[in-house]
């Protein structure tokens, strides 16, 4: 596996356990009254497992399994705009917990949606040409 | 394919009839079950997310991802096995107890509620223990 791809992934498997903690955080106050305000991490558990966890977990599953390239700087096309991509999106998860948790600044949430925007519009910058044949030579 | 991949994939598409059906019942105009699909909603849609997109992704990883050695190509298999047995028997478990009408059907809802908590988070800590190794670069290990 290329490095980027090490990168993401670890990073998705760790958001899929800080997910899925959670989300069992998120029952467990359904189940037990005592703990009834950890229900309020809902949105933050769908971030985690969604966003962190999924979305991140296809996207460097993607980059490593992807048709390469024979030619050119590097095998993998535009590495740069991928580090754009995960980049934007791990700040994004980031800055998300951090409003969530400190600020529930509507700015900073706005701020968060732009991030995740530009790490789409990246994903797809890099991934578009991927989309392809096989090169055999 | 390995066997416990193909085990994963084939409950993920059981879950995923599961869940449509579910919101089908629950799109319904009226009558009796449509007032209990509505109240199985959010199992539903855990059999979607973790029933099927869960265990899509942990089949296929175990079964593409580089190999962990040449004495355990996928790694630790009772690993891989716990992680498909606690997620299955806790989102089972979970649609058998979250809904509050199941109340009314068994005494001990809360109690099984809480095992399926437990048994669904031990199904993810398990997969990620076993994948975490094969999750490297080309030519490490």
């Amino acid at each position: 596996m290329p490095l980027p791809a090490v990168i993401t992934l670890r990073m998705a498997v760790l958001y899929l356990i800080g997910g899925a903690t959670l989300g069992a955080m998120v029952l467990t106050g359904k189940a037990l009254p005592a703990f009834v305000q950890w229900i309020t991490l809902f949105p933050l558990h769908i971030v985690w497992i969604a966003i962190g966890g999924f979305v991140q977990f296809t996207l460097g599953t993607a980059f490593w399994i992807l048709p390469k390239f024979a030619t050119g700087p590097s095998f993998y096309g535009n590495v740069r705009a991928f580090q754009w991509c995960i980049g934007a999106l791990n700040v994004g998860v980031i800055l998300y917990t951090v409003n969530f948790v400190v600020f529930q600044n509507d700015l900073l949430g706005l701020g968060v949606r732009v991030l995740w925007v530009i790490a789409a519009v990246a994903a797809g910058i890099h991934f578009f040409p991927r989309i392809k044949p096989f090169q055999h030579s | 394919m390995p066997r416990i991949t193909r085990w994963f994939l084939k409950s993920a598409l059981i879950y995923l009839v599961c869940a449509i059906g579910i919101e089908v019942l629950a799109a319904w105009p009226s009558g009796p079950m449509h007032r209990i699909a509505i109240q199985l909603r959010p199992s539903a849609f855990h059999f979607f997310f973790v029933g099927w997109l869960s265990q899509m992704v942990f089949g296929v990883s175990h079964w593409l991802f580089p190999i962990f050695s040449r004495s355990e190509p996928r790694g630790k298999q009772w690993l891989i096995d716990t992680s498909f047995v606690a997620l299955n028997i806790g989102i089972v478990l979970r649609f058998f107890s979250e809904a509050p009408f199941w109340q009314s059907v068994y005494p001990g809802t809360q109690t099984v509620l809480l095992l399926s908590i437990a048994l669904q988070w031990v199904g993810f800590v398990a997969y990620a223990v076993h994948i975490w190794p094969r999750i490297k670069l080309k030519g490490h290990g």
